[in-house]
């Protein structure tokens, strides 16, 4: 019930601004469109092996993550129009190179036409947001899961696979990677010029090296052969991934 | 799939009478007499339970449900009148049989487990341990027409429908129709589904006191609680994980995985591929649909086939931690608890079962 209540007022404003302006000149939708890759190479589940530091062999079986709270950043610098309130982009369906050639989309409707320079995503559930519950939200909505009743938190990204990390072919390092907690929430802008048509597709690429996420600049790495296993929100090694998905992601060109 | 409903449909509306109904005087008996008046309710849910999902083509009445409630337990549904869609779906059960393998009409069996049909309405994934069917209104179609189960066609099932003596006027009071001639599959298939969303549970002990404050935990069901659901800030080796896959507060999560049931050399090998037998992925092949581990202590034997009788059993299978096939589960790791750590894990499964549920007089056969 509470639920209906909250949703009127927003029906109200979305009939009154569809009336007052010209919807079809000023109103335009939008792709991200989300790839993943493992250094150099396509990131597919199961399929492929990854070469890894300390002689590691690494195979995934889930990546995803949350992007919350998107804005786009209009040209004085000021955010604009926030176009995304939040949308799980997982890759845990990508078993093939074409599929993860095609990557996962997330396509935003009704974004205002414009020039804007720049968008800023939330990288995990923005704080806000993640004061909320998996039963504040309808079954197919992206927070009616991944949730930690113990943290009080979503988990904001996770990476799963097996790893082999003495030579011998067997993967039996199992490797689950959640992340969460508001401490581990970031934001990233991407400057970039952006124009946004009306009756045309608009489309932004984005990019994840998976590796980067693991591996730091100065090579400092997560080694699977101490520890596999990442879920708290306190853990050091949760926030080192959170801190490497700031470089891990960009825009594509 | 639709096809075939909508064939159903069109089979059922042109034909002046259906097939084989006794027509001498078709015009006076097609009509059928009485109120429509459909009573639009929303199931009763706690604050803790998610949203479900909304299905705009057939929005729940009491009429609906009341006919969908009578048609799941009526066995004029199979071929030789002898099995109902409760024959399976017990409700002192949690709406399973008690068998590893269901049975169907003249002894016949198929290849799979009963599953438990609860909080239905929030399963936005698909049915079937396969996934095989989207949605509830189509699932109905399936075991009508299994050979190994009912048996029949939409056809013939309609046909008994139109001829007796309640149905016509439980139809005309859900779906609004006025004649006989108007009767369809498609009305029986929401109806069914009508009944099978009403079928929420969430007043368990578990519920109560986690989310009321009612009444506590022993302590043998805290402890059992502390293994279900920590996350250890250390990896530690007595880490059962179970809630990865079992999330509060549906005790499942919409997904398909390999729990690392099956030793098998190649992913070709598994004896029932799962969800990649339907979607012909081949990491999808051993992969099975996250159940409920809601009244989970009423549904023995457990998984697809059934082939562990007791919760001691899948503790113990759990804990070896899958055999190394390459899409298991990565959540799927060996751990170590002892007998008391053992007993307190199921003294906790045992809290998630919801005596209102399975007594519930709404859920139980109609006295006609
Ligand atoms: C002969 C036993 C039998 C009968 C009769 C039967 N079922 Fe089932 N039911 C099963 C089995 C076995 C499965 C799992 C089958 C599979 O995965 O292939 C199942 C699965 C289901 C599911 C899927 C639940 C989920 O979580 O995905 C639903 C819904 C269901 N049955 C509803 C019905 C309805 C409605 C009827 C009557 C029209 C019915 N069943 C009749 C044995 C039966
Ligand atoms: C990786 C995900 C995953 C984890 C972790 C997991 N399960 Fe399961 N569970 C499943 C899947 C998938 C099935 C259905 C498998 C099948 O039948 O083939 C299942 C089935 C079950 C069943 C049988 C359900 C039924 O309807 O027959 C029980 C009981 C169960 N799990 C308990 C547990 C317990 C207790 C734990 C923790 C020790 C646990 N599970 C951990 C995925 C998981």
């Amino acid at each position: 019930m509470k639920k209906i209540f909250l949703f009127l007022p927003l029906l109200w404003i979305l009939a009154f601004s569809a009336c007052q302006q010209d919807k079809e000149a000023s109103l335009t939708d939008l792709t991200l469109n989300f790839t993943a890759d493992f250094a150099e190479d396509p990131l597919v589940m199961y399929g492929r092996t990854y070469a890894y530091p300390n002689s590691t062999d690494f195979r995934l079986q889930l990546f995803q993550f949350y992007i919350s709270d998107v804005y786009l950043i209009k040209s004085d610098g000021t955010a604009g129009p926030k176009v995304l309130d939040v949308a799980l982009v997982s890759f845990g369906g990508v078993q093939s190179e074409s599929e993860a050639a095609q990557g996962v989309s997330v396509v935003l409707k009704d974004v205002p036409v414009g020039q804007y320079s720049g968008i800023r995503l939330g990288l995990g559930v923005d704080p806000v947001l993640n004061k909320t519950q998996p039963g504040d939200y309808r079954v197919d909505h992206p927070l009616s899961t991944n949730y930690w009743l113990m943290s009080n938190s979503y988990v904001f990204s996770k990476i799963e696979g097996n790893a082999d990390t003495d030579g011998s072919g067997n993967f039996n390092a199992e490797v689950t990677l959640h992340v969460g907690g508001d401490n581990n929430y970031r934001e990233k802008t991407f400057p970039q010029p952006i124009e946004l048509r009306a009756g045309q597709p608009n489309s932004l690429g984005f990019s994840v090296d998976l590796r980067r996420m693991l591996v730091d600049d100065t090579g400092k790495f997560l080694n699977f052969a101490m520890m596999t296993q990442i879920h708290s929100d306190q853990s050091p090694w949760a926030v080192f991934i959170s801190d490497n998905f700031m470089e891990a992601i960009s825009m594509r060109k | 799939m639709r096809s075939i409903i909508f064939l159903a449909l069109f089979l059922a509306s042109c034909s002046k009478g259906s097939p084989g109904v006794d027509c001498t005087a078709c015009e006076e008996t097609d009509v059928i007499e009485g109120a429509y008046m459909p009573e639009y309710v929303n199931l009763e849910l706690p604050a803790w339970a998610p949203e479900p999902l909304e299905v705009e083509d057939n929005p729940l009445t009491r009429q609906g449900i009341a006919l969908g409630r009578r048609l799941f337990f009526d066995p004029l549904l199979s071929s030789d009148g002898t099995v109902s869609c409760a024959s399976c779906h017990d409700p002192a059960k949690s709406f399973t049989d008690g068998a590893a393998i269901s049975t169907g009409v003249e002894g016949r069996t198929g290849t799979r487990s009963a599953m438990a049909l609860v909080n239905l309405a929030f399963h936005s994934n698909g049915f079937f341990w396969d996934g095989r069917s989207p949605d509830l209104e189509s699932q109905v179609l399936i075991p009508i027409t299994d050979t190994r189960e009912m048996n029949t066609s939409p056809e013939q099932v309609m046909e008994k429908l139109r001829r007796h003596g309640d149905y016509p006027r439980l139809f005309r009071e859900a779906f609004g129709i006025g004649r006989k001639s108007e009767m369809s599959f498609e009305q029986l298939s929401k109806a069914i589904a009508q009944f099978e969303r009403s079928l929420t549970s969430f007043n368990s002990r578990f519920d109560r006191v986690v989310w009321l404050n009612e009444g506590w935990f022993t302590d043998a069901e805290e402890r059992g609680r502390q293994l279900f659901f920590i996350e250890p800030f250390v990896q530690i080796d007595n880490h059962p994980g179970c809630s990865h896959c079992h999330l509060s507060p549906l005790f499942m999560d919409n997904a398909y995985r390999n729990n690392g049931l099956d030793s098998v050399g190649t992913l070709e090998q598994f004896s029932d591929p799962g969800l990649g037998g339907f979607n012909g992925r081949p990491f999808d092949r051993g992969k099975f649909k996250v159940t409920t581990l809601r009244n989970i202590a009423l549904t023995a034997p457990y998984m697809h086939d059934g082939r562990f009788e007791t919760l001691e059993e899948v503790l113990d299978n759990y804990a070896k931690g899958g055999h190394g096939v390459v899409n298991e589960d990565a959540n799927i790791l060996p751990f170590r608890l002892d007998e008391q750590q053992k007993a307190d894990l199921i003294a906790f499964l045992h809290t998630l079962t919801d005596t209102s549920f399975v007594n519930n007089p709404a859920f139980q056969k109609p006295v006609p």
